[in-house]
């Protein structure tokens, strides 16, 4: 990963604001997210002078992906069957015709060091399947105010999983994508506060954060799917949450809380206000040798108020061999409710190899068996998959 | 190739030599010390510490724990022009190879929460950065390290 490091001139710093407030952002995006990236760019390009450097990185992933063969026929909230959803936040799906559009993007952050203590950051995605228009993902300031301690203010994504803050970066993990049993929600970012403390106790180094903030969400694509024909648009507000990871050596362990109320309003009206959602997570990595292990547990508890509660896992094992990352991974999804509709449960093996083609870029293949375990017709069914991704990070 | 180079060698020097018999031994010894050569990470000269375990190298340029053991900062240095430098190291230090490394600061730097070591053209501007900055640490090859700069692990 090579930094590009420009000296601080006009023309990159209107390079700078053409990304973030041109044409190629998405409309659509809530007006404290346009203010907040106002700000950081006020204060970016108000300390110009006093600033040495930005620093450009980026990533890009191609994917592509093909159904082999599956149990379902009917189509699956409008995807045509047999199928799998790899990512429920973007609802990227593949079926039988083989499709480089659904999880192929690329990102770019600008990383601009205002002093010592103090940095903007902002980081913009394109997806192949917005036809490359941009979302705005980060835009924060980050403040560290003694040595350890970190403040972030602005727009980031929600640690809800292990991989949440970079699961758009194929280069950093050994799949073609993390298993979606977990990935994946109705939002990925908020905006908010958080605060961060890091340290070490005895051989263990410790990361403890707690963040606070809100998300508004118009016209939600996975509540689209709970609710269809509704276009709902969801908030999620009172975001209380704190995450703490342990490292020593070899092992590495997190675990994190959210809570938050969800509001769901519908063209129709209310679906649902003031409801309390608990999210649990605990994920525990081994690299020991060249060995590595990956696991990771979610619960998410929506019970008193929507009526459901769901629960995932994975768990994965590979070994470094040279330049490749053979891995198989074991994940699943249940869910339950107090309603009576159909539960859906499935579990997932899957075989994956990644290969380092240069420093910066790999190459990796996945084979996925999906096998509906509830009664049929409750989840997106049988289904093995084939995909490969081409992932650089600059 | 070689065998013309050298015989040309010896025409020209070995003949008028006493030690010549000698020196190709030493040559021999010298160039396979050479290509053998260990990493050593050094620091600030007036840096008080004197040693760092392959432990606490680790910490610091995992970016798990950036201090040293006296509680001041470090801040470590990577080398961009020597890659074969680069590479021993992290195969010495971690056993991963710098893809692997890469992928592991992917994480830090695109989650927001640090930095990956900045780079250093080569081991002279490793050195200089060291004999300067109080804060520094960096590695090079053993044998450009010289009395700018303080050894406190060998990576042999």
């Amino acid at each position: 990963m090579h930094d590009i490091k420009y000296p601080l001139g006009a023309s990159r710093h209107d390079a700078l604001l053409d990304i973030v407030s041109g044409k190629t952002v998405r409309t659509g995006f809530a007006k404290p997210v346009f203010r907040m990236v106002s700000l950081v760019l006020l204060l970016i390009s108000g300390n110009l002078a006093r600033a040495g450097e930005v620093s450009v990185s980026g990533f890009l992933s191609v994917v592509g992906g093909q159904v082999l063969d599956g149990s379902r026929t009917t189509p699956f909230n409008d995807i045509e069957c047999p199928c799998v959803i790899t990512d429920w936040n973007h609802f990227s799906a593949y079926n039988r015709n083989f499709s480089l559009n659904q999880e192929t993007r690329a990102g770019v952050r600008l990383n601009a060091s205002m002093s010592e203590s103090l940095t903007g950051v902002v980081q913009v995605d394109g997806r192949a399947q917005n036809n490359g228009s941009a979302s705005l993902e980060w835009a924060y300031l980050s403040y560290v105010p003694r040595d350890d301690w970190v403040v972030q203010v602005g727009r980031k994504r929600i640690p809800i999983y292990f991989y949440s803050d970079f699961m758009d970066v194929g280069f950093a993990y050994p799949w073609v994508r993390p298993p979606q049993e977990l990935y994946g929600w109705e939002v990925n970012n908020f905006n908010g506060v958080t605060v961060v403390k890091n340290g070490r106790v005895l051989d263990w180094n410790t990361r403890f954060s707690m963040f606070f903030g809100r998300e508004a969400s118009n016209d939600n694509v996975l509540s689209g799917y709970f609710y269809p024909g509704k276009h709902p648009d969801l908030t999620w507000y009172g975001i209380r949450g704190a995450d703490m990871e342990l490292t020593y050596e070899w092992l590495n362990m997190r675990a994190v809380y959210i809570e938050s109320r969800v509001d769901l309003y519908g063209n129709a009206g209310p679906i649902m206000e003031s409801a309390h959602q608990r999210i649990y997570g605990l994920a525990i990595n081994i690299d020991y040798q060249d060995w590595l292990v990956r696991s990771e547990f979610s619960l998410f508890d929506r019970w008193r108020d929507f009526g459901y509660r769901s629960d995932a896992a994975s768990v994965s094992a590979g070994q470094h061999i040279g330049k490749y990352t053979p891995m198989l991974s074991y994940s699943y999804f249940k869910d339950q409710n107090n309603y009576g509709a159909l539960a859906s449960f499935n579990d997932h093996w899957a075989i994956s190899t990644r290969y380092d083609v240069t420093d910066t870029s790999s190459v990796k293949v996945q084979y996925d068996w999906i096998r509906e375990l509830s009664p049929p017709g409750s989840t997106s069914g049988d289904a093995r998959l084939i995909s490969f991704s081409l992932d650089q990070v600059f | 190739m070689w065998k013309v180079l050298l015989s040309r060698f010896k025409k020209s020097v070995f003949k008028r030599f006493p030690g010549r018999h000698v020196l190709p031994w030493l040559l021999l010894c010298v160039m396979s010390q050479a290509s053998m050569a260990e990493v050593v990470v050094i620091v600030n000269p007036e840096n008080p510490v004197a040693r760092l375990s392959r432990e606490q190298v680790v910490d610091i340029y995992m970016g798990r724990y950036s201090h040293f053991p006296d509680g001041s900062n470090a801040v470590p240095f990577d080398l961009s022009a020597e890659a074969a430098t680069r590479e021993t190291y992290y195969e010495k230090l971690i056993s991963k190879s710098v893809a692997q490394v890469n992928a592991f600061w992917a994480r830090l730097r695109f989650s927001g929460r640090a930095s990956p070591p900045r780079e250093l053209h080569d081991s002279d501007a490793a050195i200089m950065q060291v004999s300067r900055n109080r804060s520094a640490i960096a590695y090079v090859d053993s044998e450009h390290v010289n009395e700018k700069a303080k050894v406190v692990l060998r990576l042999p």
